[in-house]
């Protein structure tokens, strides 16, 4: 959606041709990449500090071999998706109901406002002595880092529902309950997806904050492994990972924004 | 069916910031008949329909339907706005049968036969795939009146609905509105600022004043229909159309400084 406004604000006609487009992509992802080769290779870093690409591709070889990839990816996938869930399932709903009627609004606002600015992981001690150090408190981090994103997010989005929408459905015999469900919801389906999609970046960055807590797989927890070992290029490879899930992640949200909202988009 | 308002008036806000918007209104629609209210804006003519479709409530006097007083919105009182408000993620017929199955009492082979019918009274059968972002504005808002009269209310409110139009479109419009109203003898109640769109689709035609706003003038219609386009022109149509300009400029004359509202 906002590569739909830049477009609208600036057109251009190249970007229409799909071609040019990928090789944009491309570029934005492989100059780096480039870079990294060339410093790595004129060995103007340590080594130690700065691993060459060879080296990380090696050490992500050797990590998926032993399973060890598998392993903390499966279990940092499986931390997020429940602590995000958690987050979507509570949130949204509370959500929806803050933007269609002023006095959940009300109740609920100030609330979430003031705890939203809560670091989440301010809590993680509070969350241990509550709930053990097991995987429990590593899920509620996360929901509690990214839920009052939720609900404020898609209470805002709400807001963008036209009255006359309301007011027609009203004069065509609708419900409340009917006006909340198929066409506030509805109309707002494109942004709460949208919401989710933005806010899995918020619950991923809580995974390494989660994973402190005495986590014994996870690819956070790798990270902080392989920082008392000095290795960096272990940090490297579990960065990349990192990254192409969040890469993944997003655009199954755009795919399922298609899919369901071919309206909207 | 009767359609009746007493006494009507309405103030917005309260104590010292109390604005009265309309003052007295007292009009009566009968089954069949087509109604129009002309104002300029900022006659209150939009808070007008608004309290006759149950949005607003009334601060004093009463709206009746069969004797029964409004309440609230419902389905008896269809809505069609300017800006059409269809559901963008509905196609055409989906839009028009939406309505029906938020009521529950249809069954499913009446919302597939009503929706038909109704697309095909305002001629977008052969449209009913598209999506509302498809559809030129005059198509919109044919299906917003579709969907509004398939609904099956007693009556039909109509605010500015061909406002957004462009100029030969709204003409179009007119007529298209005036065929279906000789077709189905629907009840409507059109809100307008366009005098002639007044005269051509009305047979009772009130005229709303200004601060607050009150009914000056009422004006009873009755033109030969048979061919709009000429109708428009007729000297007994422009004489009538006179005297209602007259009627409005006699209440307020206009003045450029006259803002938006």
């Amino acid at each position: 959606m906002t590569t739909h406004l830049i477009q609208r604000r600036f057109p251009s006609s190249t970007l229409r041709s799909s071609a040019w487009r990928l090789g944009l992509h491309g570029t934005s992802l492989l100059l780096p990449v480039l870079l990294w080769l060339v410093v790595s290779h004129a060995q103007v870093v340590d080594a130690a500090f700065l691993p060459s690409p060879p080296q990380v591709m090696d050490s992500l070889w050797s990590m998926a071999r032993d399973g060890i990839l598998v392993a903390d990816a499966s279990a940092s996938i499986r931390r997020v998706m429940l602590g995000f869930l958690v987050a979507a399932v509570v949130g949204v709903p509370l959500g929806i109901l803050m933007g269609s009627f002023a006095t959940i609004r009300a109740l609920l606002e100030p609330l979430s406002g003031f705890l939203r600015y809560m670091p989440a992981a301010a809590f993680t001690p509070l969350l241990i002595i509550y709930l053990g150090i097991d995987e429990a408190p590593k899920i509620a981090l996360i929901a509690i880092g990214t839920v009052f994103f939720n609900m404020l997010m898609v209470m805002d989005a709400v807001k963008f529902v036209p009255q006359e929408l309301i007011e027609t459905t009203f004069t065509l015999g609708g419900s409340q309950r009917q006006v909340v469900a198929q066409v506030i919801t509805r109309y707002a389906l494109p942004s709460i997806i949208d919401t989710l999609r933005i806010n899995m970046a918020t619950s991923w960055n809580l995974l390494v904050v989660a994973e402190l807590l005495a986590a014994e797989v996870g690819l956070g927890k790798r990270i902080q492994l392989a920082q008392r070992f000095f290795r960096t290029e272990q940090i490297f490879a579990d960065l990349l990972v990192l990254g192409l899930i969040g890469f993944a992640i997003d655009l199954t949200f755009r795919l399922l924004l298609r899919l369901t909202c071919r309206w909207a988009v | 069916m009767e359609f009746n308002v007493q006494s009507l008036s309405k103030t917005f806000g309260e104590g010292r910031h109390a604005r009265l918007v309309l003052k007295d209104i007292n009009f009566k629609v009968c089954s069949g008949e087509f109604t129009a209210i002309v104002g300029r804006s900022g006659t209150g003519k939009s808070t007008l329909l608004r309290l006759l479709a149950g949005l607003e409530h009334p601060s004093h006097g009463v709206i009746r339907m069969d004797g029964q007083p409004v309440t609230g919105p419902g389905p008896d009182r269809g809505l069609v706005f300017q800006n059409y408000s269809l559901y963008p993620w509905l196609n055409l017929a989906q839009n028009v049968a939406f309505g029906m199955s938020l009521q529950g009492h249809f069954s499913r082979q009446e919302i597939r036969e009503r929706t038909a019918y109704f697309l095909d009274v305002v001629g977008l059968a052969d449209r009913r795939k598209l999506l509302p972002r498809e559809c030129s504005g005059g198509m919109q808002q044919r299906v917003a009146i579709a969907r509004a009269l398939a609904a099956g209310p007693k009556v039909l409110l109509l605010d500015e609905p061909f406002g957004a139009l462009d100029l030969h479109i709204r003409a179009t419009m007119q007529n298209f509105l005036y065929r279906l109203w000789e077709r189905t003898r629907l009840t409507a109640i059109l809100i307008t600022h366009d005098l002639e769109e007044a005269l051509l689709l009305a047979q009772q035609v009130h005229v709303l004043a200004p601060n607050p706003g009150h009914i000056s003038h009422t004006f009873t219609t009755n033109f030969n229909h048979q061919d709009l386009n000429s109708l428009r022109f007729s000297s007994s149509f422009l004489h009538q159309r006179q005297i209602l300009a007259q009627a409005m400029e006699s209440i307020e004359p206009y003045s450029e400084d006259m803002g938006p509202t």
